[in-house]
């Protein structure tokens, strides 16, 4: 095509649904946990489960990253309310990521591409002794642009997955950690089921599906992911960490390839008064995301990210 | 609802134990990808820079009748888009059935000493044309060919302030001479209660099937017309079917039940012996769209529900505006070849884009 311009279209936003599943998930999560004896309080930082050292790509936190192509986000999860009782805690929290990067550019500011990641969650945490479990309902959204007058390299094929992924989904998480004095492990499972691709594969629904898979870009069907951290925590300055990450993005069309992506993250983390730093090394591979979901390498990269609690 | 509860699971489960089945009786979807050499059949001429529709039908002697709507027609041999003819239709013949090798000739009419449209405008309406059939005693020596279309007016304001005014067809006597020596006769249509008729237009065993749809969903239905009547300019014997069983037009309650909804405004219907089933090829959804077919082992169904097999490259690209898929069989050099056509959204004649508002080919292969 040769021309200066945009090759795939921003994600369009706006979806009212969105914005009920965010009142029936606040409202399903309070009232899981209601009645005699529960109490509701706000939460001075994250859920107890949800953990900043996550070697997913949407992780919520401040990052920058080197490897050869510079990426950086500036995210966040800010618990809202909780609500429990005994030993069992309702959550709710919203968080969101914008996450910049460059698709062809060596150059240490990513400025090319730009993905927002944002939703809210509600969690039932309980505790067991050392175990802590946590079940989980959201909704969450990603859009992609360019920036300025970048122009991605990349020509789209037919079997890409449209529209950069992206789109509106309903999240459904598990989680499950355990904590000893020296060790803390957690294991988590999410899976985002895309509104207009999930509604394309069922059955009397694909017209439908079809014609709003086309006016709000969703180019995906599911994403079903799963990471798990292990932390060495010998003292309180300093505590090793070993995360790996894993995911499945299916997409809306059948003819379209689906992507992949696992990434192992090797870090030291520095707790604070104002959070959690850590350095790190990442090794990845599979497919990019946002408008570079389509393109598939292997990447060594080194960073450094701050969770804010 | 305590005792609601289970039936409405058991019926959601019937429900979608039904869809599944009727969704099992699919072909494999076929492989797909554009052929830009293919594409060149549409763009090397001096003066024809552009047109949508892109219905065909074989005249015979491995000669391919093509029948665009809104086209561009170049002042010069610049072939600037930014100041060329805007016309309502045009023609063209295909010399040869591989869209890689073969020769094409564009027709248009002639309005005030400058181009115009090849079917003239009627009244203040102008007409798009749907497909045709070539009707008489054979391919090789044709007695007639027929039009199919709508007649359109102009009530709104815009790229989107066009209105279907009804169908329309045109009977021409010699097809095998050149477009330019044709003389179209207007052809008397029975009256589907608003259906638009020739969306698609197939033929076999004698008979002309014309698909209509009606609406914003696009409601489907079919007729059919004896080959031989068309031959002699007349829908004598047409028949409509009612969603049960074909009827005589004028015999049945209007309206029909439809074969479906939701279907698309332009698509192709043919009978694939290889695959021993019906096809319809068609754009799917709005704007970004995908090439999807359905299947029915009959022509007037039950069809299945539009299964996209390709997107093209277009559909991934800001503002896109893909439609007017539809499949060529009369052609040669693949399975079959499928054209789309990308625009979009703007008013025209801003097509900035060289590669957009010219059919593209897409090969398809089992």
């Amino acid at each position: 095509m040769g021309q200066s311009r945009r090759l795939l279209p921003p994600l369009r936003g706006g979806l009212v649904v969105g914005r009920r599943a965010l009142v029936v998930t606040l409202a399903a999560v309070v009232a899981a946990c209601g009645g005699a004896g529960a109490t509701t309080r706000w939460l001075p930082q994250p859920p107890p489960t949800a953990e900043p050292a996550s070697a997913s790509r949407d992780t919520p936190a401040f990052e920058l990253a080197y490897g050869p192509r510079s990426q950086a986000s500036l995210g966040a999860r800010l618990p809202i309310v909780a609500r429990g009782r005994r030993d069992q805690l309702a959550i709710f929290d919203v968080h969101v990521v914008g996450a910049f990067e460059n698709a062809s550019d060596f150059v240490a500011l990513p400025l090319e591409v730009f993905r927002a990641v944002y939703g809210a969650d509600g969690r039932w945490v309980w505790r067991r002794g050392s175990d802590t479990w946590a079940i989980g309902l959201g909704w969450g959204r990603e859009q992609a642009r360019t920036l300025g007058e970048a122009v991605l390299p990349d020509r789209p094929q037919p079997s890409d997955i449209a529209f950069g992924g992206g789109g509106t989904w309903l999240t459904t998480l598990a989680e499950w950690q355990r904590r000893t004095p020296r060790w803390q492990s957690t294991v988590m499972l999410e899976t985002r089921w895309h509104l207009a691709g999930l509604a394309a594969r069922l059955p009397w629904t694909g017209p439908v599906a079809d014609l709003l898979g086309g006016m709000v870009g969703d180019g995906l069907a599911f994403a079903q992911g799963g990471g798990a951290v292990l932390r060495w925590r010998p003292g309180a300055t300093w505590q090793p960490l070993v995360a790996v990450h894993g995911d499945l993005q299916i997409p809306t069309d059948e003819f379209a390839r689906t992507g992949w992506f696992a990434r192992a993250l090797l870090a030291a983390s520095h707790p604070s008064q104002l959070g959690e730093t850590m350095p790190f090394v990442a090794l990845d591979a599979g497919n990019g995301r946002g408008y570079l979901i389509n393109r598939r390498e292997i990447r060594l990269s080194v960073g450094v990210r701050h969770a804010f609690f | 609802m305590g005792k609601s509860a289970p039936w409405l699971l058991f019926v959601a489960v019937v429900v979608l134990a039904i869809g599944c089945a009727a969704q099992a009786d699919l072909p494999p979807l076929p492989n797909a990808h554009e052929d830009l050499q293919a594409n060149q059949l549409f763009r090397r001429d001096a003066r024809w820079i552009g047109g949508d529709g892109a219905y065909s039908v074989a005249l015979g002697g491995e000669r391919v009748l093509w029948l665009f709507g809104d086209s561009l027609i170049a002042r010069d041999d610049r072939r600037r888009r930014s100041d060329a003819w805007f016309i309502r239709n045009s023609v063209a013949v295909q010399h040869g059935l591989d869209p890689r090798t073969a020769a094409m000739q564009f027709f248009w009419g002639q309005r005030d000493g400058h181009p115009g449209s090849f079917f003239g405008e009627q009244g203040g309406l102008w007409f798009w044309p749907g497909g045709a059939a070539v009707v008489g005693a054979g391919q090789a020596s044709p007695q007639a060919l027929v039009v199919f279309g709508q007649w359109l007016a102009q009530p709104g304001q815009g790229q989107w302030g066009f209105a279907a005014e009804g169908s329309a067809a045109f009977w021409i006597a010699n097809p095998t001479d050149p477009p330019s020596q044709w003389q179209p006769k207007n052809l008397p249509l029975p009256d589907l209660g608003g259906y638009i008729l020739g969306t698609a237009v197939t033929q076999q065993d004698g008979m002309v099937y014309v698909y209509g749809s009606k609406g914003n969903y696009h409601d489907y239905t079919v007729l059919r017309i004896p080959a031989a009547a068309l031959a002699v300019g007349s829908v004598a014997g047409a028949e409509c079917y009612t969603g049960a069983a074909w009827r005589a037009v004028g015999s049945f309650a209007l309206p029909a039940q439809p074969l479906f909804a939701l279907g698309a405004p332009e698509s192709s219907v043919h009978f694939d012996a290889g695959q021993r089933r019906w096809f319809m090829w068609q754009s799917e959804g709005f704007g970004a769209t995908t090439l999807a077919l359905r299947s029915a082992h009959q022509p007037e169904g039950p069809w299945s529900l539009p299964r996209p097999f390709f997107r093209p490259v277009e559909s991934f690209v800001e503002g896109a505006f893909v439609y007017a898929g539809k499949g060529h069989p009369e052609l040669s050099g693949a399975d079959l070849w499928v054209t789309y056509v990308p625009s979009a959204f703007e008013e025209p004649p801003k097509w900035d884009n060289p590669d957009g508002y010219f059919p593209h080919f897409v090969a398809v292969s089992w």
